[in-house]
C-alpha cells in the first residue's frame, strides 16, 4: 500500500481525503465511510486486522447507506425481527446472521471480535465458508439492530438468516447418517477383529473351542447394534419400496443383510457352520459411506439453489389508507395526507395490499402498479438485459429491481405464490432428484439380486440332494460373495468425486444426472444474449458534439448517473472508473440538485444545468431544439456499427446535454464474451457442433455467428421455438446441450437432454438447468464436459469390474469352492477397488491457481 | 490366555465409550463446520488478548 492509498479500502486518495488518528498514528482515508470503518475497527482494538487481512481493499462503513438504514429500521420492528431471534434461555437470545463482505480468514476473525465486543453480546462464532455468524446475546441489553450496526460500521452487511425447512431436513438427515456411519464403523471394527481371528483359526487351526464359541457370540452381539441402528434405514427403505411396489436397492440389501445375519446367527447358536457377521457390518458401513457422500453432494447443490432465494426482499413498505380502495389515479401521486406507511415483513403481505417501492429497491411481491411509473430491471426473472418501463396498470414481479420512480403496487401474489417462489420450488425439487445412472444401477442390481436369489435357491436345492450338511454354508457363501456392495458403490462414489471436481472447475450441478448427461451431449444449442455475449450494457462509443473531450463527457455523465439506478448509468460509471485514459482515478465532478426522473437524471454541475438520459428526457430537460439530435448524429466519434441495431431498444443510447447544447451521445451495447470463440472451438474439438438460437434480431445474430465461426444460426426465436429446435435436433438423434441464461431459454433448458445456465442469468433459467456455470465463465463448460466424460468412463469401469468379479466368484461359490474368509476379503477388495478408481476423479492440487500454499 | 476375556471386555467397553462420544459430538454440531475452526486458529491467539492501543 502506497502513501497515497486509503488506509482502509486501499483506493487511491483523491481530493476528498481525510486524516484520522488510529492506534496512535495518523493515517489517511479516502472518505467518510472509510473513516467510520477505520475508527470502528480501531475503536474496538482490532486494527491488527489491517495486518492480517489477505487483501488490501475493503468496503467502507455501510451505516450511512440509505438502503441499509431502511432495513435497519425494519429490523427494529418487533414483528419483523421476532421470527429470526431465538430464545436461548435465562433472558438470552440467539440469532444467526448472514454476513456479506467477508473475504478472508482475517475478516472472519474481525467479524467475530466485533460481534463479541458489541454491548450485550455473550458469544459469537463465525462460519466463514457459509458466510454466517452465530450470536448469543443478553435479550435485555442488546437487540438485532445493534448487532447489524456494529458490523455495518466496519463495512460488513449482515442480515438475519432463517433456516429453510428443506435445508433443516437435509441437515438433520446428514447428522443421522454421519452418526450411523460412525457407529457401524466402530462396531464393525470390533466385529472384524474377532472375525479375522476366526478366519485365521479356520485356515490354520489351533484355536481353543471355547474361545471360538465366545468370539462367535461376541461378533453376533456386536453386529446387532449395527443392524438395528444404522442398518435400520435399509429395512425401512425396503418396506417402503415394497409397499409402493418398486424394487430399489434397499430391497436386495435388506434381504442380503437378513439372510446373512440369520444364517450366521443360526450357525452361532448351533455352533456349526460359517458366520458372516463381518460381511454384514462391512456392508452396512460401506453402503452408509456411499450414501453419506451422496447426501453431502446434494446438500452443496441445494445451497447453490438457495442463494436464489435472497432475491426477494424481507421487508416491504405497506401503505394504509383511511378511506381504503380509492387510491392513486393513473400516473398521479397518491395523496400523502390520508395515508400511513409501515414497514412489514414481506412474508406477511396478502393479495390486495398496497406496497410502495422506491428507486433501487426490490419489488417484494407480484402485483399491479396502481400509481407512479418506473423502469424495472427484471433480468433475474426474465433474462432480459434491457430494463422495461412499466406504468399504472402494468404487472411487476417479485425480485425485479425498481429503477427510477416511486411506484405503488397492489399485491396480487405474495410469498411462495409469486413467480419467483414457483421458480424456487422447482429448483428445490430438482435438487432432490437422484441420478438416472444411479437408478439404473439400482435397477440392474435389483435384477441381479433377483437372479442371485433364484440361483441361490437352486444351488440350495442341488446341495440338499448332494450333501445336505454343507447346503446352508454354500448358500450363504453365494449370497455374501455376490453381495452387491461394489455394484452399489460404483456409481455414487464416482458421481460424488465428479461433482466435487466439477464444482472446482466452476460447474455446479444442480441436478444429480448432470454428470452423466453432460458426458453424452453431441450438439450445443447456445443462446446469444447473456450467454455468448455478456448480456450487460457496455459503453461502445462516445460521439462528442460540444467542446468537451469524450473522457470529460463520460465523467460528467457518470457523476449524474450516480444518482439513479439504471443499467445504462452503471455502464457509463464503469467506463469512467475503468477507462484506459485514467492512470489514476480522479474524483468525479460535484453534482448539486441532482434529481432522477423517468428517463434520465438532471442536476447542476458548476452552476450549469446538465441532463443525461434518453433523447426525449434530455431534450425536455435542457430545452434542446428538436433537430439537435439529428444534427449532431454523425459527429466525430468512436462508436461502432453495432449500436445501430439495438437503437430501438431501451437504454442503449444515452445523451448528455449542458444548458441548451447537446454535449455527447453514448452508444451502449452488449459485447461478445472474449471466451466465446474458444468455447465454440473447444466444443467442436470434443465433437459437439454449435447452433446459435437467439431471440434477438437477425443482424446481430449473423454477426455473432460469423465472429465465432458458427454456421447454424437462428434468430428471432420465441421461447417455444427454442424448445422446438431442441426437439428437432433430438429427433435427428442428437443429444442436445442447451446453454442459456434467460427465462426465454427456460423451456429449452428444461426440455433439452442436458442444460447449463449462467450463474448471473435468470433464476428461472438456473433452476431449470442441470448445471450452473459459476462466475459465468463459459470455458468452465469445456472442463466440465471433460470431467463428466472421465466420470462416465470410471462408472463404466466400476460397473464392469463389479459385474466381472461377481461372474467369476458366483460359480466358484455355488460349487462350494470359496471359503467364507475368502468371500469376505473378495467382497471388500472389490469395493475398495471401486472406491479407489472413483478417487482418480478428484483433481490434483498442482494445477490450482490458489495463491500460495495456505499455512496449515 | 485367561487375560483374553478381560481384554475383549475392555475393548468393547472402550468401543462403546467412543461410540457415545461420537454420537454426542455429532449431535452437538462438532462436525457441522470443518473449515472455519482451522482458519480461526491462525489468527486467534496473537491479537485477541492484545491490550487496547494507547
Amino acid at each position: 500500500m502506497g502513501a497515497d492509498a486509503c488506509h482502509h479500502c486501499g483506493a487511491l486518495l483523491g481530493g476528498g481525503a481525510l486524516g484520522v488518528r488510529v492506534a496512535g498514528s495518523e493515517v489517511r482515508v479516502c472518505g467518510a465511510p472509510c473513516r467510520t470503518a477505520a475508527l470502528a475497527i480501531a475503536g474496538a482494538g482490532l486494527d491488527a486486522w489491517y495486518a492480517i487481512r489477505a487483501h488490501a481493499d475493503a468496503a467502507g462503513a455501510v451505516t450511512a447507506d440509505p438502503a441499509f438504514r431502511a432495513d435497519l429500521d425494519a429490523w427494529k420492528t418487533p414483528e419483523v425481527a421476532a421470527p429470526h431471534v431465538r430464545s436461548a434461555g435465562r433472558g438470552t437470545a440467539a440469532v444467526t446472521l448472514t454476513v456479506e463482505g467477508m473475504r478472508c480468514a482475517g475478516c472472519a476473525w474481525l467479524v467475530e471480535r466485533l460481534l463479541a465486543k458489541a454491548p450485550g453480546v455473550l458469544a459469537a462464532t463465525v462460519d466463514f465458508p457459509l458466510g454466517r455468524a452465530e450470536v448469543r446475546f443478553d435479550a435485555g441489553a442488546a437487540a438485532l439492530p445493534t448487532l447489524l450496526e456494529a458490523l455495518a460500521d466496519a463495512g460488513y452487511r449482515a442480515t438475519p438468516y432463517s433456516a429453510h425447512a428443506e435445508e433443516a431436513a437435509i441437515e438433520a438427515e446428514r447428522r443421522t447418517r454421519l452418526r450411523g456411519l460412525g457407529i457401524s464403523a466402530l462396531f464393525g471394527m470390533q466385529v472384524m477383529l474377532l472375525s479375522i481371528a476366526l478366519h485365521a483359526s479356520a485356515h490354520y487351526g489351533g484355536m481353543d473351542a471355547g474361545f471360538e464359541r465366545l468370539f462367535r457370540w461376541l461378533a453376533m452381539l456386536l453386529t446387532v447394534p449395527v443392524l438395528v441402528w444404522p442398518g435400520r434405514a435399509f429395512f425401512t427403505g425396503a418396506v417402503t419400496a415394497l409397499r409402493e411396489r418398486r424394487l430399489t436397492m434397499d430391497v436386495p440389501v435388506a434381504l442380503g443383510l437378513s439372510i446373512a445375519f440369520l444364517g450366521s446367527a443360526f450357525a452361532t447358536v448351533t455352533g456349526d457352520g460359517a458366520i458372516w457377521f463381518d460381511s454384514v457390518v462391512m456392508f452396512v458401513t460401506l453402503l452408509g459411506g456411499a450414501r453419506y457422500l451422496e447426501l453431502v453432494a446434494r446438500r452443496r447443490s441445494s445451497a447453490t439453489v438457495r442463494a436464489l432465494a435472497r432475491a426477494a426482499p424481507l421487508v416491504a413498505i405497506r401503505v394504509y389508507r383511511s378511506e381504503d380502495g380509492r387510491a392513486g389515479t393513473h400516473g398521479g401521486t397518491p395523496d400523502a395526507r390520508e395515508e400511513r406507511e409501515a414497514r412489514v415483513p414481506a412474508a406477511t403481505l396478502h393479495p390486495g395490499d398496497r406496497v410502495r417501492v422506491r428507486p433501487g429497491e426490490t419489488v417484494p411481491a407480484d402485483g399491479v402498479i396502481r400509481a407512479g411509473e418506473s423502469i424495472f430491471d427484471e433480468s433475474l426473472l426474465t433474462g432480459e438485459s434491457h430494463p422495461v418501463a412499466r406504468s399504472s396498470g402494468g404487472r411487476v414481479l417479485a425480485g425485479s429491481i425498481n429503477g427510477t420512480g416511486v411506484v405503488e403496487v397492489e399485491v396480487t401474489c405474495a410469498g411462495d405464490a409469486t413467480v419467483l417462489g414457483g421458480v424456487l420450488r422447482r429448483a428445490q425439487r430438482a435438487a432432490r432428484e437422484r441420478p438416472a445412472i444411479a437408478l439404473l444401477a439400482d435397477r440392474v442390481a435389483a435384477w441381479f439380486i433377483a437372479g442371485v436369489l433364484v440361483l441361490a435357491a437352486s444351488v440350495a436345492g442341488a446341495w440338499l440332494l448332494h450333501d445336505p450338511s454343507r447346503a446352508i454354508a454354500v448358500v450363504v457363501s453365494v449370497l455374501v460373495v455376490t453381495c452387491p456392495c461394489a455394484l452399489s458403490l460404483a456409481t455414487p462414489a464416482a458421481m460424488t468425486a465428479a461433482l466435487g471436481a466439477l464444482a472446482r472447475a466452476g460447474v455446479v450441478a444442480t441436478r444429480a444426472n448432470a454428470v452423466e448427461r453432460l458426458a453424452l451431449a453431441t450438439h450445443c444449442l447456445a443462446d446469444k444474449t447473456g450467454t455468448l455475449s455478456e448480456g450487460r450494457l457496455r459503453l461502445r462509443g462516445v460521439s462528442v458534439a460540444g467542446g468537451l473531450s469524450p473522457e470529460e463527457c463520460i465523467e460528467t455523465a457518470a457523476a449524474l448517473e450516480r444518482h439513479a439506478a439504471h443499467p445504462a448509468g452503471s455502464a457509463i460509471a464503469a467506463a469512467a472508473e475503468g477507462g484506459p485514459v485514467h492512470a489514476r482515478r480522479r474524483p468525479l465532478p460535484r453534482v448539486e440538485d441532482a434529481r432522477a426522473h423517468h428517463g434520465g437524471v438532471e442536476g447542476r454541475i458548476g452552476g450549469l444545468r446538465h441532463a443525461v438520459g434518453s433523447a426525449a428526457f434530455v431534450g425536455g430537460a435542457c430545452r434542446l431544439a428538436s433537430d439537435a439530435f439529428a444534427r449532431d448524429e454523425p459527429a466525430s466519434g468512436t462508436g461502432d456499427r453495432s449500436g445501430d441495431d439495438d437503437a430501438t431498444s431501451l437504454g442503449t443510447r444515452v445523451y448528455l446535454a449542458r444548458e441548451e447544447a447537446l454535449l455527447a451521445r453514448f452508444d451502449l451495447a452488449d459485447t461478445l464474451r472474449p471466451e466465446a470463440r474458444e468455447l465454440v472451438d473447444g466444443l467442436r474439438a470434443r465433437g459437439l457442433e454449435t447452433t446459435i438460437a437467439s431471440g434477438d434480431s437477425a443482424a446481430p445474430v449473423e454477426r455473432t455467428g460469423e465472429a465465432l465461426g458458427v454456421a447454424r444460426r437462428l434468430a428471432g426465436l420465441s421461447p417455444t421455438d427454442k424448445l422446438e429446435e431442441a426437439d428437432r435436433l433430438a429427433a435427428r438423434g442428437e443429444r442436445v446441450l442447451m446453454l442459456g441464461d434467460g427465462v426465454n431459454d427456460a423451456p429449452a433448458l428444461a426440455g433439452a437432454h442436458v442444460s447449463v445456465a449462467m450463474e448471473r442469468g435468470a433464476a428461472a433459467a438456473a433452476s431449470r438447468a442441470d448445471a450452473v456455470l459459476l462466475g459465468d465463465d463459459p470455458l468452465a463448460l469445456l472442463a466440465g464436459i471433460d470431467i463428466a466424460r472421465r466420470a462416465r468412463r470410471i462408472v463404466k469401469q466400476n460397473l464392469a469390474w463389479a459385474l466381472a468379479y461377481n461372474l467369476v466368484a458366483l460359480p466358484l461359490a455355488a460349487l462350494g469352492a470359496v471359503p467364507p474368509w475368502a468371500a469376505a476379503i473378495g467382497m471388500s477388495l472389490s469395493s475398495l477397488a471401486v472406491a479407489a478408481n472413483a478417487l482418480r476423479l478428484v483433481p490434483r492440487q498442482r494445477e490450482e491457481g490458489v495463491p500460495g500454499p495456505a499455512p496449515r | 490366555m485367561d487375560i483374553l476375556p478381560l481384554l475383549i471386555g475392555i475393548s468393547i467397553v472402550v468401543a462403546i465409550a467412543i461410540a457415545g462420544i461420537f454420537v454426542w459430538a455429532v449431535r452437538s454440531g462438532q462436525f457441522d463446520d470443518l473449515d472455519t475452526p482451522a482458519v480461526r486458529i491462525l489468527t486467534d491467539e496473537d491479537e485477541d488478548e492484545a491490550p487496547p492501543p494507547h
